[in-house]
């Protein structure tokens, strides 16, 4: 174990450790089948309810990405389901962390600027579960 | 294996859970603060090696449908009033408000006529389509 692991186990549990974007790739679930600046809305924007004693403010201010494309498609189970590649932009103020289960991140950052990050547009079709690149 | 209370439209994940039971009662609190999310929000079962999903979405509204024993605790302890003690009253008893002297007894009178007065209008142009339907389709054909 490393000085660097140490450190980390001593957080307590909860702890965020958000990083400033980079341009790596995450992929972000989409509503419909075209990206939209509504779909880069956390659940603070989104008037989602905020129930104190289960989810930090920290997490509700922020949206889940992943940094797997069939992971992103295939955790709501629900098909077609789409799903947009974003490059995190540099030098705009987002950050991010990583979060909750394997491949998943939380993102923070304006929903124009992680729209404006969209690269590639991904579809999953059921029953084939087949990943297609349509944009 | 854990549990994801999450929505399903955005992939949003609220909560990483050990066990199903809290990732349920996570999900049924959101749904209770929030009705119309309650076919969105609920729990899915993940792999903790890859992420990925094991079983079926389940919403929060199956979960109560289910009578799930963690959505029927939340239940229970919200009519105990020990969650959501800011939630309001659904119903209001506007009479037995006005009896107890609260609320503005006389603009709530003149509401209450407005509603009559506005369905004495409604029944007459329901009297009338009456009238015409029980003449038939006679009275309006024109005549040649």
């Amino acid at each position: 174990m490393s000085d660097q692991d140490t450190v980390i186990d001593d957080l307590p549990p909860g702890t965020v450790v958000a990083i400033p974007a980079d341009g790596r790739p995450l992929f972000r679930k989409l509503i419909g089948r075209d990206p939209a600046k509504n779909d880069f809305k956390g659940d603070q924007a989104r008037g989602r309810p905020f129930v104190p004693e289960d989810e930090a403010w920290i997490e509700h201010t922020g949206l889940s990405l992943y940094d797997d494309a069939m992971l992103a498609a295939r955790i709501g189970v629900k098909y077609p389901a789409y799903v947009a590649e974003v490059r995190l932009p540099e030098g705009a103020g987002c950050s991010f962390a990583k979060t909750a289960g394997p491949g998943h991140h939380t993102i923070w950052g304006r929903p124009d600027d992680l729209f404006d990050g969209v690269v590639a547009l991904y579809r999953l079709e059921a029953p084939s579960l087949a990943l297609e690149r349509v944009a | 294996m854990s549990y994801y209370a999450l929505y399903r439209s955005t992939a949003d994940v609220v909560g990483h859970h050990d066990d199903r039971a809290s990732a349920a009662r996570q999900a049924v609190r959101i749904a209770l603060a929030a009705p119309d999310l309650s076919l969105d929000v609920g729990i899915v079962e993940i792999d903790d090696e890859g992420g990925g999903p094991v079983g079926s979405f389940v919403a929060a509204s199956d979960l109560l449908a289910a009578e799930d024993a963690a959505a029927m605790e939340v239940i229970a302890a919200s009519k105990a009033g020990e969650d959501f003690p800011d939630v309001p009253e659904l119903t209001v008893d506007l009479e037995a408000r006005v009896a107890a002297g609260g609320g503005n007894p006389e603009s709530t009178a003149a509401r209450m006529a407005e509603a009559k007065e506005a369905v004495a209008g409604l029944e007459a142009v329901l009297n009338q389509l009456r009238v015409a339907l029980v003449a038939g389709p006679e009275s309006n054909r024109p005549s040649s």
